[in-house]
């Protein structure tokens, strides 16, 4: 675990660094899409089309999988 | 306190679906996701070999709405963070976890762990919740659009 602590410290000073980590802050964000796209991803969210894709990719390649 | 989401939780916030709590989170740049779920949702969306039936239902969608949702996949905000693999690696590569997990969930709680973050994924993963639990990360399972 002192390595894994270790390891998040460095990280963690490395994105100090580099802003890698710094946050984009604008105030509001509105994506600009139709209704109808908005709600196409809305749908294929929650009846289960998503999910059933994303099971086939899991299943292809089980580094994309979640256990 | 940052906030690092699945594929289904970005989808809904790129298309402005998700929660006003989620796309002011996102306002405010306290959203992050991983290569592996923004590779994901690149993948489901796109490759008829991957995604089976979700490419041809993304096909019958108007050229101009297919072109908007592959232009936000393509071009994700700039409010949205990504941490690279610079960043994470030695965290993952450090992981010594009671059950070993695979490289989306390892670079989930990489990102967790360095952002300072809670992990937020729509649908309950029992490998990455006992990840999450031994590495006292905090994880959200939450449709987003609750």
């Amino acid at each position: 675990m002192a390595e894994l602590e270790a390891a998040v410290v460095r990280a963690r000073a490395r994105a100090e660094k580099t802003g890698e980590l710094r946050p984009v802050v604008t105030g509001s964000f509105a994506p600009a899409v139709s209704d109808e796209l908005a709600h196409f991803v809305e749908r294929i969210l929650t009846d289960g089309t998503y999910a059933r894709a994303v099971a086939h990719i899991g299943e292809i390649d089980p580094d994309l999988a979640t256990g | 306190m940052p906030t690092v989401v699945d594929d289904a939780t970005l989808l809904a916030i790129l298309t402005g679906r998700a929660t006003p709590g989620l796309l002011d989170a996102t306002a405010a740049g306290g959203i992050v996701t991983t290569g592996s779920w923004y590779y994901r949702l690149h993948r489901a969306l796109h490759d008829p070999e991957s995604s089976g039936s979700l490419s041809a239902v993304v096909a019958n969608l108007s050229p101009a709405d297919r072109d908007d949702l592959f232009i936000s996949l393509d071009d994700l905000p700039a409010e949205i963070l990504v941490p690279g693999p610079r960043l994470l690696v030695p965290v993952m590569g450090a992981l010594r976890l009671r059950r070993r997990v695979n490289h989306l969930m390892a670079e989930a709680v990489a990102a967790a762990m360095v952002s300072g973050g809670t992990l937020r994924v729509s649908a309950e993963a029992p490998l990455l919740r006992s990840a999450s639990d031994e590495l006292g990360i905090t994880m959200d399972v939450r449709s987003p659009f609750v």
